[in-house]
């Protein structure tokens, strides 16, 4: 319950304060990205298929769009990191990096792919580059915390 | 593994279905929307005081400049209020000459302040702290700093959420204010919008300024949107290639304004 309530206080953080002062270039790092796969990297599958799915229809509820946009991600990227988590070395610090640009990536393009099933238009965006190194330091930043811990 | 697999398939398939339900429920959304009201107005009060506070420690000079250019800025205002009042008396007294039937709409205005963001970059909203309880209805326009800022898509009792011009899914009827050409417009992204549909005849030119056609029921016409960027053409597409350029950028706006079309009463 209380990882469930953390998910909530973070997104209200990410809605209200961060893009505020966190963004770089108008990109704001997607810090319940890097909760799922944290979280995923050290749960099992359902618990955190569970936790993915309730971050994305929180906020499905904030957006305007009558889409299930960010469940689909949230839910696609704990698949995603929970499928290749075993396949590595993941405790390597190098190896967790290449890990994470790796997921964002298709973070973005999943992104993209839906975003063309509504609009009609593909574009990966500029804005991405920045968004996976913003989101890469973000990572690396809680990771190193948790290892001196 | 097969049965592994298939329990997954379903796992997912109804989460999914049951997100798809409770995002499809309006009210579900505006409980969610209302339930945030109180967190994104704390942090909103609590920035505003720390604001008050650096401004409290800066010099008193700079403060004192401000102020003078606020005041100056204001009488400015004042003026042209006066002025524009001349003009409203003097196009009242002309219609009345001519007979004139206006049929345009009449609309109110609310001031709304900005108290939340979207959680990711690709969609492009904002949370505005006046909502259903201020009189604000679902596509109402919001405008900031003289140029259309977004449509509200959402209503709370307290708050609102606004999709931006520069979001994919916003689009609009607009015309070219020198060329009085219709078209459509559509956001791409922070920086440009697109517009759709453009034929080879149709006169658009670099620099024109894009604004609302006011075609849609409860949209002013002549609210400016951008300027046209770019004119081409793609081998084998009928229609013209018109990039839009913005200047909204909701990071650095504080106050939006609302305009809500007034109700009449008549059917």
């Amino acid at each position: 319950m209380k990882v469930y309530f953390f998910a909530f206080s973070v997104l209200l953080l990410q809605i209200a304060v961060f893009p505020e002062f966190l963004s770089f270039q108008n990109i704001t790092p997607d810090i319940l990205t890097v909760f799922v796969i944290i979280f995923t990297l050290k749960n099992d599958f359902f618990r955190s298929i569970k936790l993915a799915s309730f971050i994305g229809i929180l906020q499905d509820l904030l957006s305007p769009l009558d889409l299930v946009f960010n469940t689909t991600i949230k839910i696609f990227i704990a698949s995603l990191t929970y499928l290749l988590k075993d396949r590595f070395n993941y405790t390597n610090i190098v190896v967790k990096g290449f890990f994470l640009i790796f997921i964002i990536f298709c973070d973005i393009f999943l992104r993209s792919f839906l975003l063309f099933l509504k609009t009609g238009i593909f574009e990966i965006p500029s804005f991405s580059f920045f968004y996976i190194l913003v989101n890469f330091i973000l990572f690396y930043i809680v990771v190193l915390k948790d290892e001196y811990r | 593994m097969k049965k592994r697999l298939y329990i997954y398939v379903f796992t997912v398939l109804i989460l999914l279905a049951g997100g798809f339900f409770v995002v499809k429920t309006d009210l579900v959304k505006s409980i969610a929307l209302d339930a945030s009201y109180p967190f994104l107005r704390s942090v909103s009060e609590l920035k505003d005081f720390a604001i008050f506070l650096t401004q409290i420690l800066s010099s008193k000079d700079s403060l004192i400049n401000k102020n003078k250019k606020l005041q100056q800025e204001i009488e400015l205002l004042k003026a042209q209020i006066i002025y524009l009042k001349n003009i409203e008396s003097e196009n009242n007294n002309l219609k009345k000459i001519l007979n004139f039937v206006s049929n345009k709409p009449e609309f109110s205005f609310k001031t709304g302040k900005i108290i939340g963001y979207s959680s990711d970059s690709w969609n492009g909203f904002v949370i505005i702290n006046i909502g259903s309880t201020d009189g604000i209805k679902k596509g109402d326009i919001v405008v900031a700093n003289g140029y259309l800022f977004g449509e509200v898509y959402q209503v709370g009792a307290f708050s609102s959420s606004v999709i931006l011009t520069s979001d994919k899914n916003f689009m609009i009827s607009a015309r070219c204010r020198k060329t009085r050409e219709a078209v459509f417009y559509r956001g791409k992204n922070t920086k440009e919008g697109k517009l759709l549909y453009v034929k080879p005849e149709q006169d658009i030119r670099i620099g024109d300024v894009v604004e609302t056609a006011g075609f849609e029921s409860g949209i002013p016409e002549g609210i400016p949107i951008g300027t046209v960027k770019s004119v081409s053409y793609d081998e084998g597409n009928f229609y013209k290639n018109v990039s839009v350029s913005l200047n909204i950028n909701p990071l650095e706006t504080e106050y939006v304004i609302v305009l809500s079309r007034k109700e009449t009463g008549k059917k």
